[in-house]
């Protein structure tokens, strides 16, 4: 009896092998990705330099526009991609919450991916201990100047918040609008600046106490920070006034930031490309050069940057085959891959740790940034992007209700207020992205 | 000109002499035929697209219905809490009944201005020969734009720095100021949407009888007289229907406003629909969301009484 | 007496249209100024777009045309969008024509219930059934398929297209109809051979607002197509976006693409498309 059913497993078994033998033929891994120049360049690449014949990669450009809400729809519905895009940790929190996404604590095992990643970026991507997600797109918000135009002028570059102040006031007594872009297109775009604020006046760390609960938002600090904001705005630093900064179109505010009628741009990383492809040099139909310094803090000489992460990737649970969409996954995340994706494409980089100079093909300027960013994070001088570590409810009051600050209908106070209320709810239903500890 | 909405009534079958009533002898017969004819071939052409319909939209909304009783991300499994969303939204949620009022004052501008746009239009176009198809073309030309295109033309029109407002040296942009933007969106939609409605009431003028435009004449009446006393009354029918569609239109205004300010300068232009979308897809709040949707429907539904009822009470709608 | 006739009649024969002519030049320019714009538009480059987005470009560059074509794809999106257009064009004339008929014609029990019902239900805004239509669209196996989207633009479509062309339908006199049915026509041989003859404009009408609709259409398409090979004319007219904003030369030059078909086909048919809406007249 025993023996027998010893030897029916072991057929079975023997059976299983066999059959999985045979269906060594290709398996199909599916990614999304937005169609635009730089989602349509590195998808081409990730096809083309991905190394297993047995799996083929197929990339589903669609509208950047509506990616992540037709995706949504469809992992709901059951269908959807085999590697799900999310613009952050926020977003992949919420699927992972749902179920829709696989852990992928033991590939993390298997390829090792702890040593690779710059470790508050793995966390990132944890739900409550297990890895869901990798994150995308370091990225950060600078200020851009117009190298040429400060030249003429013999401005310098501020190092201080008390220099930002009078290099503005120079700026306007030229006759130039001190800094753009305008938000006319983009609602929840006036996060950058309040999130810079929160670290760069405020402090990284009181802003890391307050996304740990470990501080009210309506702490004085805060409230000083998000004053010197709103008056700047007011003053009419953005745009030359509240109306265009809250109309304008960026197309409109980057052209005459080429042109040097605006002297800068508080604007983030993304942007290192499209300045020089668009709006600079012959394309932008002037002969000005453009460069970028960290914006000041209150506290400190040394440049300081919030981190955000542009997008995360994680995997369906409805993939039908996970294992090698980790493959793709760990090709993907890859020093060289990276690596050739930026230089190509120019696809921000992951936070991995890079050895060397893998990135000796960048322009300077851009060099100069994963260099001094490298610096500054390794010295603690980092601080937080409200889209990748804020929970999704505050972080939509923190970009809706401050253009109601800017615009006087509510004080500081009641701003703070509203937001430590949405933050005491999200806390306590556990939706606050993993902050990692300092 | 027929009546409205809704059905003709019996006089029309009374009218009728196809009808085969002396044929029958049999009352077990006639009231086959009766049967087939007025009641199952009626249906049967109208089934399909009926059936169509409900398969589409009905049966999927019964599940966002049911929705707009829980607490639901979007995602996952949603937790039943009977009215509390709706409770929220009426007595809680100041920011769903400001966008109620924009809605509304939404409507008034849409119920004042494309009409008078297209009533005045129509009315001169009525009386002109020559040209009178390119007139008709060239206003009717926006109608067939996609909004995203139209909408940024608008933003550069507004534009302080070369737009319009350099005309009359005003030195704002109306998109950009709290007080302004509702206004200003509203007009960029009315310049796409008058030549439709310009197009309707154009056809119903033509079907107006000229003797009463002879009778007036004889009267002495001015061009406006003309206009109040016998061109209105002859189209008031069409007026009437397309007051009552843009009524209920007005509670689902949402492209325009997405594309040219997204709810903004400090929330001033954010319509229901707007906040529907933030909370469903910013927000992750969707059973909230569902529950905001389907107050949409019982404005609409609100509407379509009020003019069912005031058709009932005799009103020429 | 006669004096005063005759100055009557005088008026009449010469009331002057000069007056009625300046104004709707005015409108004209109202209405389409910003259409001018846009296809000046077209042809500036991305940066000067911000910088001169109302005048002349400095440079015309046709070029955007060609990179546009090229980078929207629109050789492949154009073929879909004619089939989504026509596919759904017709179904939505047969069912909802047949319909319309109905409850213009045979006024059946609970008529008055239809018209509340279709309505009402035009106005159920589509995130709230977005994700179960979804679900019940993969079960059926209709993603990513032309049929798919058809049979939902159809339903989107048939409450506006049942009301329009009943109340032409009303506006249409029944002794045809009856003639017909003496002679022995049954109720669809009196529907193709004596209404739809007549009342074609109507139907064309009809055809040409969904057909547009259809053509201009986007966010249901992106969500039930997830393969390119299926994706519309409007996905092309949005490959021109970046992650924050977009470059408005192509966005420009591909909208224009984009309504160029609807912009000839609209001035071919237009003589045709107003009688439509005049010869019956819409009743409502």
């Amino acid at each position: 009896m025993n023996k027998k059913r010893i030897i029916l497993l072991a057929l079975l078994a023997l059976l299983a092998s066999l059959f999985a033998g045979a269906a060594v033929a290709q398996e199909t891994v599916t990614v999304w990705a937005a169609d635009d120049e730089t989602g349509s360049c590195w998808a081409r690449l990730l096809v083309d330099t991905f190394p297993r014949d047995d799996i083929e990669i197929e990339v589903v450009l669609q509208p950047g526009s509506s990616l992540v809400d037709a995706q949504r729809t469809a992992l709901q519905g059951g269908a959807g991609p085999d590697i799900t895009f999310s613009h952050g940790p926020s977003f992949m929190l919420e699927l992972a919450n749902a179920g829709l996404l696989l852990s992928l604590d033991h590939y993390a095992d298997e390829y090792g991916w702890g040593d690779r990643f710059a470790p508050w970026a793995l966390d990132l991507g944890r739900v409550e201990g297990s890895l869901y997600s990798l994150s995308e797109e370091l990225e950060t918000v600078i200020l851009y100047y117009n190298k040429t135009v400060f030249e003429e002028q013999g401005w310098e570059i501020p190092t201080t918040m008390d220099g930002l102040y009078a290099l503005a006031d120079a700026i306007r007594e030229a006759g130039l609008v001190v800094m753009g872009p305008a938000f006319g297109e983009c609602a929840p775009c006036f996060e950058w600046a309040v999130s810079v604020f929160f670290t760069h006046h405020a402090g990284p760390e009181k802003t890391y106490e307050a996304l740990t609960g470990q501080r009210p938002w309506t702490d004085p600090a805060f409230v000083e920070a998000i004053t010197a904001l709103k008056d700047i705005v007011q003053d009419g630093w953005y745009m030359g006034g509240l109306d265009l900064f809250f109309s304008d179109t960026f197309q409109q505010a980057h052209s005459l930031f080429g042109a040097g009628e605006i002297a800068m741009s508080f604007e983030g990383t993304w942007m290192l490309d499209n300045y020089q492809r668009d709006y600079f040099g012959e394309p932008g139909g002037n002969e000005n050069e453009w460069d970028w310094f960290a914006f000041p803090t209150t506290f400190s000489e040394e440049p300081h940057f919030v981190i955000g992460v542009g997008s995360s990737w994680g995997i369906s649970q409805w993939s039908q085959n996970p294992d090698a969409a980790a493959a793709v996954l760990d090709f993907y995340y890859s020093t060289s891959y990276q690596a050739e994706s930026h230089s190509v494409c120019g696809n921000a980089p992951a936070p991995l740790l890079y050895e060397g100079d893998v990135f000796a093909n960048a322009d300077p300027r851009e060099a100069r940034l994963y260099q001094e960013f490298g610096q500054a994070s390794a010295a603690g001088n980092y601080g937080y992007t409200s889209w990748s570590f804020w929970p999704a409810r505050t972080n939509v009051w923190l970009w809706e209700q401050i253009t109601r600050v800017y615009d006087d209908q509510i004080s500081v106070e009641d701003y703070l207020a509203g937001m430590q209320k949405e933050f005491e709810e999200e806390f306590a239903e556990g939706l606050i992205p993993p902050i990692p500890p300092r | 000109m027929a009546r409205d909405l809704s059905m003709p009534d019996d006089s029309q079958y009374a009218k009728t002499p196809g009808l085969p009533r002396s044929k029958s002898k049999r009352g077990g017969q006639w009231t086959r035929y009766r049967l087939m004819r007025y009641y199952i071939v009626p249906w049967l052409f109208l089934i399909p697209i009926l059936g169509l319909h409900a398969f589409v939209v009905v049966i999927p909304a019964m599940q966002g219905v049911y929705y707009s009783f829980t607490d639901w991300s979007g995602i996952g499994e949603a937790k039943f809490i009977g009215l509390r969303n709706f409770e929220e939204m009426f007595f809680e949620d100041q920011s769903y009944i400001d966008a109620l009022s924009r809605n509304v004052q939404w409507m008034i501008f849409r119920m004042i201005v494309p009409f008078t746009f297209a009533l005045f239009g129509a009315s001169l176009l009525a009386k002109v020969k020559r040209g009178a198809m390119i007139y008709r073309t060239a206003l009717f030309m926006p109608f067939i734009l996609p909004s995203i295109v139209t909408a940024t033309i608008w933003r550069y029109l507004y534009n302080p720095r070369f737009g319009l407002p350099t005309l009359v040296g005003y030195d704002k942009a109306l998109l950009g100021q709290s007080d302004t933007a509702l206004w200003a969106i509203a007009f960029a939609d009315n310049w796409q949407f008058w030549g439709f409605l310009m197009v309707l009431f154009l056809t119903a003028m033509q079907g107006i009888d000229p003797v009463l435009y002879d009778a007036a004449k004889v009267d002495g009446a001015n061009r406006w007289q003309e206009f109040w006393h016998v061109t209105l009354p002859g189209i008031r029918p069409v007026v009437l229907f397309m007051m009552m569609m843009v009524m209920i239109w007005a509670f689902l205004v949402f492209d325009y406003v997405f594309i040219l300010t997204g709810g903004g300068p400090a929330g001033a232009t954010e319509v229901i629909a707007i906040d529907i979308y933030k909370n469903a897809f910013q927000r992750f709040e969707a059973g909230y969301a569902a529950a905001q949707g389907m107050t949409i429907c019982l404005f609409a539904s609100l509407v379509v009484s009020a003019f069912a009822f005031l058709r009932k009470r005799g009103w020429d709608i | 007496m006669i004096a005063q006739r005759e100055f009557f009649l005088f008026r009449k024969q010469r009331e002057s249209t000069v007056f009625n002519h300046i104004f709707l030049s005015v409108l004209v320019l109202f209405s389409l100024g910003p259409v001018v714009l846009l296809g000046v538009n077209s042809f500036k480059s991305n940066a000067e777009m911000g910088l001169n987005p109302l005048g002349l470009p400095q440079e015309w560059r046709l070029e955007n045309f060609g990179r546009a074509w090229e980078k929207g794809e629109f050789e492949r999106t154009f073929k879909n969008s004619v089939i989504y257009v026509v596919g759904t064009v017709s179904l939505a004339l047969v069912l909802c024509g047949l319909a319309a008929y109905s409850l213009a014609r045979k006024n059946p029990p609970g008529a008055n219930f239809v018209m509340i019902y279709l309505l009402v239900a035009s106005t159920v805004p589509i995130w709230l059934y977005l994700v179960p239509l979804f679900f019940m669209w993969r079960q059926l196996g209709f993603l990513n398929t032309y049929h798919g989207l058809i049979l939902i633009y159809t339903a989107f479509n048939a409450p506006f297209s049942i009301f329009l062309l009943r109340s032409y339908l009303i506006g249409l006199p029944v002794e045809l109809e009856d003639a017909a049915r003496v002679d022995g026509a049954n109720e669809l041989q009196v529907l193709l051979k004596v209404i739809v003859p007549l009342a074609w404009p109507g139907f064309l009408t009809v055809g040409l607002v969904v057909g547009l609709g259809v053509w201009s259409e986007f966010q249901v398409a992106v969500i039930f197509t997830h393969n390119p090979e299926m994706f519309p004319v409007t996905t092309s007219y949005f490959k021109f976006t970046d992650r924050f904003g977009r470059d408005w030369s192509l966005t420009n030059a591909g909208a224009f693409m984009m309504v160029a078909p609807v912009l000839v086909l609209f001035l071919a048919l237009q003589r045709r498309f107003v009688e439509g809406l005049t010869q019956g007249g819409v009743k409502f």
